[in-house]
């Protein structure tokens, strides 16, 4: 008798805090996880932190970025296991100027790894997904999408997938692919913690849940879009702690 | 469903570094997004090109007309903190100028058939809504026409639009849809 066939989910970055977070929630909800990262040591140590616990995963290098990286990703995938039901794009690089000092230098990498590689790699699913009867891809935006300073390239990057994700959502929907995004406020990660202690203490005071965002706040998020019956698609969420809606206040007489 | 805006209103292309437009107060720019064109069709060489390059050409673009616009602030004021929230003119009243960027509706809301032509739609507006906030603290306003290419008259209500906004002190970072109403009970991005 053969082990029954679990769903494969891909997820990018998964090496990084956001990405490993995103890797073990899908598999704890019965997914098989490949576990693709530029850096192998981090995605081997999440495919063990997941075998670990009963769950299964695969680890494979991915270069977000470059094209026969991508193609290799998913022809191994299909090869190993035969299916591709969910895609997590959560590969992503912060590296940004204000508009007047942009370069090539940051407006290259900006593009290939957060934009042209994620939309890459979601063509490459469509058909697998198609052949299973449907899917799920996420995409890994950012609370930058709704502009933010000195973030032109990545903001621009995080909206690019924000607006992909509304007409594929709309073109894929009959064949059962769900396409969403996801906008994470600051999340606690050693990416962002390139981010400068000011710009960190603003932003969680601008946050009405008075907290930094933790991996796990994006990653309960993503098993729920990855769920074969879920009835969401083309959204883009906030997982923000109400920071999009406004600047917290306390009302008068309130304060204790 | 032709995306024709750039040639529709016409003006410089803005690839061509060449081809700097004279300095003015007020900048309209039509960048051309890439046309109909779907994921399902895009191969990576493509999205590279048709996505990537025109979002590049914009970047620098929208980085050309800014530094066009004389700043009424002084270099000192404008380098200000990120978390500048003070009047975008000065005490006479005058702001430095305005950009207004006009996309496509239909591939900004969504549509299928127009991924690429979408991911290029957001991220335009996305880069306008951040230089709508980096620009402020040197008077520049940022605003955003979405606009239905078939609306009757569309041209002429283009025109109004953006005149408006012109003179329009005070007014950045908005986003105003042209559009026949069809869009009702959709959610904007």
């Amino acid at each position: 008798m053969s082990a029954p066939v679990a769903p494969v989910a891909i997820v990018t970055g998964a090496g990084g805090a956001i990405g490993a977070a995103i890797a073990t929630r899908l598999a704890e909800a019965g997914h098989l996880v490949v576990a693709a990262d530029l850096d192998q040591v981090g995605a081997a140590a999440t495919r063990a932190g997941i075998t670990t616990g009963g769950g299964r995963a695969d680890a494979c290098r991915l270069d977000v970025g470059d094209q026969a990286s991508r193609a290799e990703l998913v022809a191994g995938v299909l090869d190993r296991h035969g299916r591709i039901d969910v895609l997590v794009n959560c590969a992503g690089i912060l590296r940004d100027a204000r508009i007047g000092d942009l370069t090539e230098q940051t407006l290259l990498p900006t593009l290939a790894v957060n934009l042209i590689g994620p939309l890459s790699l979601a063509r490459q699913v469509i058909d697998p997904m198609t052949s299973e009867g449907g899917g799920s891809i996420i995409n890994i935006a950012s609370r930058a999408w709704l502009g933010i300073f000195g973030s032109a390239s990545y903001s621009m990057t995080k909206g690019a997938l924000v607006g992909v994700t509304r007409s594929l959502a709309l073109e894929l929907g009959p064949v059962g692919i769900r396409v969403n995004a996801i906008a994470p406020g600051y999340v606690q990660t050693p990416m962002s913690a390139s981010l400068p202690p000011q710009v960190v203490r603003r932003s969680v005071n601008a946050t009405p849940l008075r907290r930094a965002g933790n991996p796990d706040d994006v990653a309960r998020l993503a098993t729920e879009l990855a769920h074969p019956q879920s009835f969401v698609t083309g959204q883009v969420i906030a997982v923000c702690g109400g920071r999009t809606i406004g600047q917290p206040g306390m009302a008068e007489g309130t304060a204790s | 469903m032709a995306l024709d805006l750039a040639r529709m209103f016409g003006g410089h292309p803005i690839a061509d570094p060449t081809a700097l437009p004279p300095a003015r107060k007020h900048y309209v720019l039509v960048p051309p997004a890439p046309e109909s064109l779907s994921l399902t069709a895009a191969g990576d060489d493509a999205l590279v090109t048709e996505l990537g390059d025109a979002l590049r050409n914009c970047v620098y673009a929208l980085q050309r007309l800014a530094s066009l616009i004389d700043s009424v602030v002084a270099p000192h004021v404008a380098d200000a903190d990120p978390d500048y929230d003070g009047p975008i003119q000065d005490e006479a009243g005058q702001d430095s100028g305005s950009i207004t960027i006009v996309l496509p509706a239909a591939a900004t809301l969504g549509e299928a058939g127009y991924s690429v032509t979408s991911a290029f739609c957001g991220g335009v507006l996305s880069l306008a809504r951040t230089l709508a906030i980096e620009l402020r603290r040197q008077h520049i306003r940022v605003n955003t026409l979405m606009v239905d290419q078939h609306l009757p008259g569309v041209v002429a209500s283009v025109a109004t639009q953006v005149t408006a906004l012109m003179s329009m002190p005070g007014v950045t970072g908005q986003e105003i849809y042209l559009a026949d109403g069809l869009d009702c009970g959709r959610i904007r991005p």
